[in-house]
C-alpha cells in the first residue's frame, strides 16, 4: 500500500512538473524541482521506515535547556 | 500582480475566525489538564489577554492593508531578513498544520476507523483539504457560514440532552490551584485556540470590506472563545474530575446522552461536524504555508506548491509524535512558549522597528 502511494506521489509530481513547464514558468519550475525534492526524501527516508528525529521534539529539547518550558 | 483572485467579505471572516477557535474542541482536555475545574476562568482571561495583542495586529495591518504578514516583514526588515523571518514563519505555519493533523489523525483512529492505516488517514485528509487550497481562499470561506451554522446547532441540540448529567459541584473547590497553572493556562488559551487567528493575517488582503477587518476578527474571536467557554465548561460540569484523562471532553461528554435508549451515539453528530471544522482550520493553514513559500520565492502561481506542502505535512506529521500522550505533553509544556515567539514577540517586534522607521524618515524629512 506504501508503495502504490509513493507511486500516486510520483506521477502527480511528474505531471505537474510538466505543466509548468508547458507554461514556460522557468523560475517556478526551478523552485518546484526544489520542494519536490524534499518531499520526496521525505517520502523515500517514510518508505524505508527509517526512524527520523522529530523537529518539534528538537524545539521541546530546546525550550526545555533554555528553562522556558512548563512542567507537564 | 495577485497570486490570489478571489475575494472574501467581512462576514466570511469573522464567521471563519469563529470556526477556527471553535475547532479546538478536539483538544479542550489540554486546557481542563492545566486549569482542572477553573477552565471557565483561563478561557476567559485567555480571550481578555488576547484583545492587547489583537490591537497590536491592528495596529500592524492599518499601516499596510494591501500586504500579507510576509510582504509586511520584507518592507519593514529589508529583502535578506525579511525573507528570512518569513522562512521562520512558513516552518511556524507548517508546525501547526502538522500538530493539527497529528490531533486529528488520533481522532479519527480512535473514534471512527480504528484498523485503518494513519497514513491513509492523514494523506485522504490531506487530498480533500489540497483540493480546497488549488480552488483559492474564496471557496473554503464561503463554507464558514454553514460550519458555524452546523456548530450551534450542536449546541442547541445537544446541552439539554445533557441537563440530567450536569453537576454544578463539578466547579468546586473553585480557585484552589497554583498561581503557575493559572498563568501556564492563561498562556496556553491566549497562544493555542485564540492568538493561532494570526494566521489570517495571510488573507486580510484579500477581504473587500478593508476597514471593518480588524473590528470582524475581533467579534469572530470573541464569538469563538465564547462558544469555547460555554461548551468545555459544560463538559467540566458532566465530567468532572475524568475530564483531565481524556482527549476530548466534548465527545465524552456527548457520549453519555442517553435518552430512553433513543437518543443515544450522538457522539456520531460530534464527530461529523467535528471533522468539518478541522478540514476548514488545515485548509486555512495549508494556505498559510502555501502562500508563505509562494511571497518568499516570488512565484506567479500557488497551485503547484500545494501537493509537495501538503507531501511534507503528511511525511512529517507521521513520526512526529509516538502517542496522544506525548501530543498533549508538547501541548501542555512547550508549544504556548514555541508560539509566543511568532504569536507576541515577532508582531510587537515589528511594529517597534516600524515605528522607529517611521520616525527616522519624518525627521530625515
Amino acid at each position: 500500500m506504501k508503495a502504490i502511494v509513493t507511486i500516486i506521489f510520483i506521477t502527480i509530481g511528474y505531471f505537474q512538473g510538466k505543466k509548468l513547464k508547458q507554461q514556460n514558468l522557468k523560475k517556478e519550475l526551478i523552485f518546484y524541482c526544489f520542494i519536490l525534492t524534499w518531499s520526496y526524501v521525505l517520502t523515500l527516508l517514510w518508505l524505508m521506515e527509517l526512524k527520523l528525529p522529530s523537529d518539534l521534539k528538537g524545539v521541546q529539547y530546546l525550550l526545555k535547556k533554555m528553562g522556558l518550558t512548563y512542567p507537564s | 500582480m495577485s497570486l490570489e483572485k478571489g475575494r472574501i467579505n467581512k462576514r466570511q471572516l469573522m464567521l471563519g475566525v469563529s470556526c477556527y477557535i471553535v475547532s479546538a474542541f478536539l483538544y479542550n482536555s489540554i486546557l481542563t489538564n492545566v486549569a482542572k475545574q477553573d477552565v471557565w476562568l483561563i478561557i476567559l482571561l485567555g480571550f481578555l489577554c488576547f484583545i492587547p495583542f489583537h490591537f497590536i495586529y491592528s495596529a500592524i495591518h492599518k499601516r499596510y492593508p494591501d500586504l500579507t504578514i510576509i510582504q509586511i516583514f520584507e518592507k519593514v526588515y529589508g529583502k535578506v531578513l525579511g525573507k528570512f523571518i518569513s522562512f521562520l514563519y512558513f516552518y511556524f505555519f507548517m508546525s501547526l498544520a502538522i500538530i493539527y493533523l497529528a490531533d486529528i489523525n488520533d481522532f479519527v483512529h480512535s473514534t471512527l476507523l480504528d484498523t485503518t492505516p494513519s497514513y491513509m488517514i492523514i494523506i485522504s485528509f490531506m487530498f480533500i483539504c489540497g483540493w480546497a487550497v488549488k480552488h483559492g481562499c474564496e471557496g473554503f470561506m464561503r463554507l464558514a457560514h454553514f460550519f458555524f451554522a452546523l456548530v450551534l446547532f450542536y449546541i442547541f441540540i445537544t446541552t439539554p440532552l445533557l441537563f440530567e448529567e450536569i453537576d454544578f459541584s463539578n466547579l468546586l473547590p473553585a480557585f484552589n490551584q497554583p498561581l503557575i497553572k493559572y498563568i501556564q493556562g492563561i498562556h496556553t488559551t491566549l497562544t493555542i485556540p485564540i492568538g493561532e487567528v494570526f494566521v489570517f493575517f495571510m488573507l486580510i488582503p484579500y477581504v473587500t470590506e478593508k476597514e471593518h477587518v480588524t473590528k470582524c476578527i475581533l467579534k469572530g474571536a470573541f464569538a469563538g472563545a465564547m462558544i469555547l467557554l460555554y461548551v468545555t465548561t459544560r463538559d467540566m460540569l458532566v465530567l468532572g474530575p475524568s475530564s483531565t484523562v481524556v482527549s476530548s471532553t466534548t465527545l465524552e461528554a456527548v457520549r453519555l446522552i442517553d435518552i430512553g435508549n433513543v437518543f443515544t451515539r450522538l457522539e456520531l453528530i460530534f464527530t461529523f461536524i467535528f471533522l468539518a471544522n478541522s478540514f476548514f482550520k488545515m485548509s486555512i493553514l495549508i494556505y498559510a504555508c502555501v502562500f508563505t513559500v509562494a511571497q518568499i520565492a516570488n512565484t506567479k502561481d500557488y497551485v503547484f506548491i500545494i501537493f509537495p506542502v501538503c507531501v511534507i505535512i503528511s511525511v512529517i506529521c507521521m513520526y512526529t509524535f509516538e502517542s496522544t500522550g506525548d501530543r498533549a505533553i508538547f501541548a501542555i509544556t512547550t508549544e504556548p512558549t514555541f508560539a509566543s515567539i511568532y504569536l507576541i514577540l515577532f508582531p510587537v517586534l515589528t511594529l517597534i522597528v516600524d515605528t522607529i522607521k517611521i520616525k527616522i524618515i519624518d525627521k530625515r524629512k
